[in-house]
């Protein structure tokens, strides 16, 4: 397929690319509502700067993973702008208050909508999005061996939780 | 091995990989480094749970995509018929130019309706007061500015009519000529 993409072309780089995306603004922010617009938000970028893909500098999905980072980070600024100060990341999950199937995945979503973003942005492009260290570390613009310091950590403070929680469930 | 040395293996353990024997060894006699890598196990199983989750279907989140990608074909397709009319009337002009014994004066467009709105500037409102300002504009300026060319080669210029806002900026363009190598 040419690049940028026709029409039809276009279509499917969205089919095949839109999900990671939307998991991604979803773990990170933890609302669905708010991962839906900034999904669309990257897409409609990408209509017009569909040349400043360079296939020779990753692959297309890191591109898109970098390119959502960003508008994350442009929405946060903004609401941080309006927000008290109270309204964090912790309370902001809406979809993590909201009624669960799974009691052990919700309290997992809970678990890393809490973590502070350098590790929950970590956990999320390698553990719930499978991406190499490697194309992690060209997301997020760090160096691997960060990738893999962070994600050790992330994971260390994400067993704590759920082994406390386990343990708290037992005692009841 | 030390438990130190254990602990920095077992979360790639826990996501996958095949442990050391030296690991496996380590991990058998040491309860503490068991627990750990059971308790990273359980973690790996319950993320995958997390990422397993069902989205929203692609008909669902698409709507503004797909409605700024006709919108934007759609432009592109005007801009693209505008610079053909544009081409067509400077070789009328040419072929004049051959017939009539008199040279006939530059040719000057009438009507403020065939500037092309620059793409992603904002047009002019009606009460904004603007200058017009001919000038030589290379075609790789133009490509840059999101016009699509119907000329192949880079190298050549545009003679146009560039509307100025009073902030300085350029908003719209009116061609005069055809792309003429330099």
């Amino acid at each position: 397929m040419s690049w940028p993409p026709d029409r039809e072309g276009f279509t499917a780089v969205y089919q095949e690319h839109y999900a990671a995306v939307f998991r991604f603004a979803l773990y990170m922010t933890g609302d669905r509502i708010e991962a839906g617009e900034l999904t669309q938000d990257v897409f409609v970028w990408l209509i017009h700067h569909a040349g400043e893909f360079d296939a020779r500098k990753g692959n297309l999905a890191a591109f898109l993973g970098g390119v959502a980072r960003k508008f994350l980070h442009r929405r946060q600024r903004n609401e941080r702008r309006w927000l008290p100060l109270h309204e964090s990341a912790v309370a902001h999950g809406d979809f993590a208050a909201g009624i669960e199937r799974d009691q052990e995945a919700g309290q997992l979503r809970s678990a890393i909508a809490a973590l502070p973003e350098r590790y929950r942005e970590i956990v999320v492009l390698c553990d719930l999005q499978g991406h190499s260290y490697d194309e992690a570390a060209a997301i997020v613009g760090c160096a691997v061996g960060t990738v893999r310091s962070r994600l050790h950590r992330a994971r260390e403070l994400l067993a704590a939780k759920m082994l406390r929680r386990r343990e708290g469930q037992k005692c009841l | 091995m030390t438990c130190r040395e254990v602990r920095n293996e077992l979360m790639e353990c826990a996501r996958g990989a095949e442990p050391r024997s030296a690991v496996r060894v380590h991990v058998a006699e040491c309860a503490a480094c068991a627990r750990k890598l059971e308790s990273q196990r359980a973690l790996t199983a319950a993320l995958r749970t997390v990422a397993a989750e069902p989205i929203p279907p692609a008909e669902e989140l698409s709507g503004r995509v797909m409605a700024e990608l006709d919108r934007s074909a759609r432009v592109t397709r005007m801009r693209v018929s505008g610079w053909l009319a544009a081409g067509g009337l400077a070789a009328a002009a040419a072929l004049l130019l051959l017939v009539s014994p008199e040279k006939p004066p530059a040719p000057v467009a009438q009507d403020a309706s065939q500037f092309i709105t620059i793409p992603y500037t904002v047009p002019l409102s009606p009460e904004e007061r603007a200058t017009v300002v001919r000038m030589t504009i290379p075609v790789t300026a133009l490509l840059a500015a999101g016009f699509q060319m119907p000329a192949a080669d880079p190298t050549t210029t545009v003679q146009a009519d560039v509307l100025v806002s009073q902030d300085g900026r350029a908003r719209a363009i009116r061609p005069v000529s055809i792309p003429n190598s330099d």
